[in-house]
């Protein structure tokens, strides 16, 4: 399919999904792989016209506490007629971007494959057995694999359509994809578990059912996350990370999700350190990006470059795509980008847009490092909400940069083609314990990712910044019984 | 001056009706007459009798906030909160508009070091939150027995250009606050020792911010949409006194140097003006149940214009 393209060339260049398309052999799979038609959009619109039926925190755990057969079916039959109406809304958004990004390698690849998807979730009968449950987890869990790629692609989909898609338009795109997302798998996920531990495949942790924890501590949140990110720095850098140090309601506990709170702390506990390195010790971090040969053929916070030139008259079909394949065919010469080692990544990431006005004078850096200020996480909690502040002087972020800190679409965001190298994404936080995503490279969506994860059960993340001094990131939840939150409001 | 007057004249009826209101809008329109009644300052003898109007001017203004903030409070049932809101912010930038011009033209004639007019050329956050912290202490043990320490972190040493009232009002306000929750925070969790207020400043390329961190508890939920509405106060009423503290003596602790304007919940959103008087601006992030983090940031201003009023 995909190889019969004109963009053949760029695929087999920059495509990170050979991996993945050696798994599309499932004869499951293979029916449905035919160029969606447009006179079969009919169906589409059906399914798309439904209102999603959307859940929320308590129903999943109410649910789940005492599982019988009949129960886990129900659950089956709403997870099987939930994702085709889901999935419909979002090909129905994929359709209504503008053409030319309609035809961007990366956004056609995953249009496919949400329309495989589709035909695939609701040609699946009315599930009566627990036989049929099992072979039903088999497909989603099938299919949650499969699109793993989905972040990945979108991602480099909507950096390469600058040009063609308005900034809150992609933002928009981008926003409703990844929630939707978030959605679809919290309610595969939530089943698949379910499942497995009825079946006892798998046992139940103590306080989890399903996927949530109804004993979420925040401390606990906060030390694994810390822990996590302290093992990425040093592995990094060599240096001692800055302590975290935790204060305020050590003890509160609430229910989530602890893969969603704790991508989110990451993410922002891992900015706060680098900026922290970069405003205190900036040459550990030079030293390292030195001794790792920095890679110019990685996408910062700076390079605009192949865009902007292009801006203005749109280019005709198919020569846009063209051209930017051969701007980056003189770009990166012959080395395979799908075996990234970590060294050879780019080390500035979130950091670059973060200030180094005043660089510390010739301190030995051993010295610098010792010293490095340690960050405060502060835990909240009243009025059925749970707040954590991230607080760090690691220099703060330009004014300027704040405009666009949630953006998928401004310049900055050509780090989104750092994904090439990471072909596979879930966005969790054990991605970064494996090493999924390479130590050090940046893809510039942690903090847009995180405020989706946020805003998923109608909570949020907002950051303040002294410029010259450091950082506080407030992230509040709402806990209770929340609904999905699944429509962006944004702007 | 003469938008002022103007903006007092399209209130509904009944709100000008009001005694207070009533004395504002006379001790607007009076000085405006007299002034635009005399020629044009071309001399020293005319510039002297100018000079001489202004300054009675400025005098009269003294009480007109607290007259604003009386008045409201008795009509607040005959305007909704937006429209009381916006007519009181445009009303006290203007005021700050007329009063600095007025200031600064009167201070020309006395001038002192580092001073440009009104304004401070070497004006050193550090010291004066010091100066005002210990002050805000002083008040705070009066009125609760005890009060928080403070600490002073990041760039000590900054010196920017501003208008000194205009700081040391902000910064009034905002400790003030910053110390009260604390304090009462800590009677009411039966906290033992009062955790010390924070203030961090920080120099940044185009401006200085301040960042006040307290942990007096937050801001709840249902107050944190009304902070910035004038009149709103989480003080409790006259007649709702609660045990030894109090009113009167929360009453108390509210003044100082903002005068009587202060527990009749001015004092944010009048901060807030003055923040972004000179284009700064005035943030406030809660952490629910632990304390709150105040972000103020003001330009260095030389250089800068004042924003356009809007009517």
């Amino acid at each position: 399919m995909l190889d019969k393209t004109p963009h053949a060339f760029l695929l087999g260049r920059r495509c990170p999904c050979a991996a993945s398309k050696q798994n599309v052999s499932s004869p499951r799979r293979r029916r449905y792989t035919s160029q969606p038609n447009f006179y079969h959009n009919r169906i589409l619109e059906q399914y798309a016209s439904q209102e999603t039926k959307r859940v929320t925190l308590r129903q999943l755990t109410v649910f789940g506490r005492t599982l019988t057969e009949e129960k886990l079916l129900k659950s089956a039959n709403y997870v099987r007629a939930e994702l085709p109406v889901r999935l419909a809304h979002r090909i129905f958004d994929f359709q209504h971007l503008p053409f030319i990004v309609g035809t961007n390698p990366h956004i056609e690849h995953i249009y496919k494959l949400y329309w495989e998807a589709f035909e695939t979730f609701r040609s699946i009968p009315q599930i009566t057995t627990l036989e049929q449950n099992r072979e039903f987890c088999d497909t989603v869990e099938h299919m949650l694999d499969t699109h793993l790629v989905a972040i990945p692609r979108l991602a480099m989909g909507v950096a390469e359509s600058g040009v063609h898609l308005a900034a809150r338009e992609a933002d928009r795109f981008m926003n409703e994809m990844l929630r939707s997302r978030i959605g679809r798998r919290v309610l595969a996920e939530q089943h698949i578990t379910l499942s497995a531990v009825f079946d006892g495949r798998e046992s139940q942790e103590p306080h989890y059912i399903g996927i949530v924890n109804t004993r979420c501590r925040a401390q606990d949140v906060v030390q694994r996350c810390s822990n996590l990110a302290s093992r990425v720095f040093e592995e990094a850098f060599g240096v001692t990370p800055p302590e975290v140090a935790v204060d305020g309601h050590l003890d509160a506990t609430f229910t989530y999700i602890p893969d969603q709170i704790e991508y989110i702390i990451f993410e922002l506990l891992k900015n706060s350190m680098w900026a922290t390195l970069e405003k205190h010790a900036p040459e550990v971090l030079v030293q390292a990006t030195k001794d790792s040969g920095a890679e110019p053929e990685l996408h910062r916070e700076d390079d605009t470059r192949p865009y902007r030139t292009s801006s203005g008259n749109a280019p005709r079909l198919g020569e846009a795509w063209a051209a930017n394949a051969a701007l980056r065919n003189v770009r990166g010469t012959a080395r395979d980008p799908m075996i990234p080692t970590p060294e050879h990544l780019d080390m500035t990431g979130p950091s670059s847009s973060y200030t180094s006005s005043s660089v510390p004078s010739s301190s030995s850096t051993a010295d610098a490092v010792t010293k490095l200020p340690s960050i405060r996480a502060t835990i909240g909690s009243a009025d059925s909400l749970i707040t954590f502040r991230i607080s760090d002087q690691g220099g703060g972020i330009r004014r300027d940069a704040l405009s666009h800190l949630w953006s998928y679409s401004h310049p900055s965001k050509r780090k989104f083609l750092n994904f090439a190298h990471v072909p596979r994404l879930a966005a969790k936080v054990e991605e970064s314990e494996h090493h999924v995503v390479p130590t050090g490279l940046k893809l510039g969506l942690g903090l847009p990712m995180s405020k989706v994860y946020a805003n998923y059960w109608g909570g949020d993340i907002e950051v303040c910044s002294m410029d010259g001094y450091g950082t506080d990131a407030y992230v509040t939840l709402k806990v209770g019984n929340q609904v999905e939150n699944l429509t962006y409001t944004g702007g | 001056m003469a938008r002022r007057v103007k903006a007092l004249q399209n209130l509904p009826f009944i709100v000008g009706v009001n005694p207070w209101i009533k004395s504002v809008y006379k001790c607007i329109t009076i000085p405006l007459e007299k002034l635009l009644s005399l020629p044009e300052p071309v001399d020293q003898e005319t510039q002297q009798i100018f000079t001489e109007e202004l300054r009675k001017l400025v005098q009269a203004h003294q009480e007109v906030i607290p007259k604003l903030a009386k008045g409201f409070k008795e009509c607040i049932k005959y305007m909704t909160r937006d429209s009381a809101t916006n007519f009181l912010d445009n009303m006290i930038h203007a005021r700050i508009g007329i009063r600095v011009i007025a200031e600064h033209h009167l201070s020309l004639y006395t001038p002192a070091a580092n001073y440009i007019g009104v304004v401070n050329t070497r004006l050193s956050p550090a010291s004066l939150v010091t100066s005002v912290a210990k002050y805000a202490q002083e008040l705070c043990e009066f009125n609760y027995g005890s009060s928080p320490e403070f600490n002073i972190i990041g760039h000590t040493d900054t010196l920017m250009a501003y208008i000194g009232v205009h700081l040391e009002y902000i910064f009034m306000e905002l400790i003030k606050n910053a110390f009260r929750a604390t304090v009462e925070y800590s009677q009411r969790t039966g906290r033992a020792d009062h955790p010390p207020v924070e203030i961090a400043i920080c120099k940044g390329p185009e401006d200085v911010i301040i960042r006040i961190r307290d942990q007096g508890g937050g801001i709840s939920s249902k107050d944190l949409p009304h902070i910035w509405e004038y009149s709103y106060t989480t003080v409790p009423k006259y007649d709702e006194g609660d045990g030894i503290f109090s009113t009167q003596a929360r009453m108390e602790m509210q003044s100082g140097v903002g005068g009587p304007i202060a527990g009749l919940g001015f004092g944010l959103p009048m901060s807030r003006i003055y923040a972004k008087y000179f284009g700064g601006s005035l943030e406030i992030r809660s952490i629910n149940g632990h304390g709150c983090d105040v972000f103020l940031r003001v330009p260095n201003i030389l250089g800068l214009s004042t924003h356009v009023i809007k009517d």
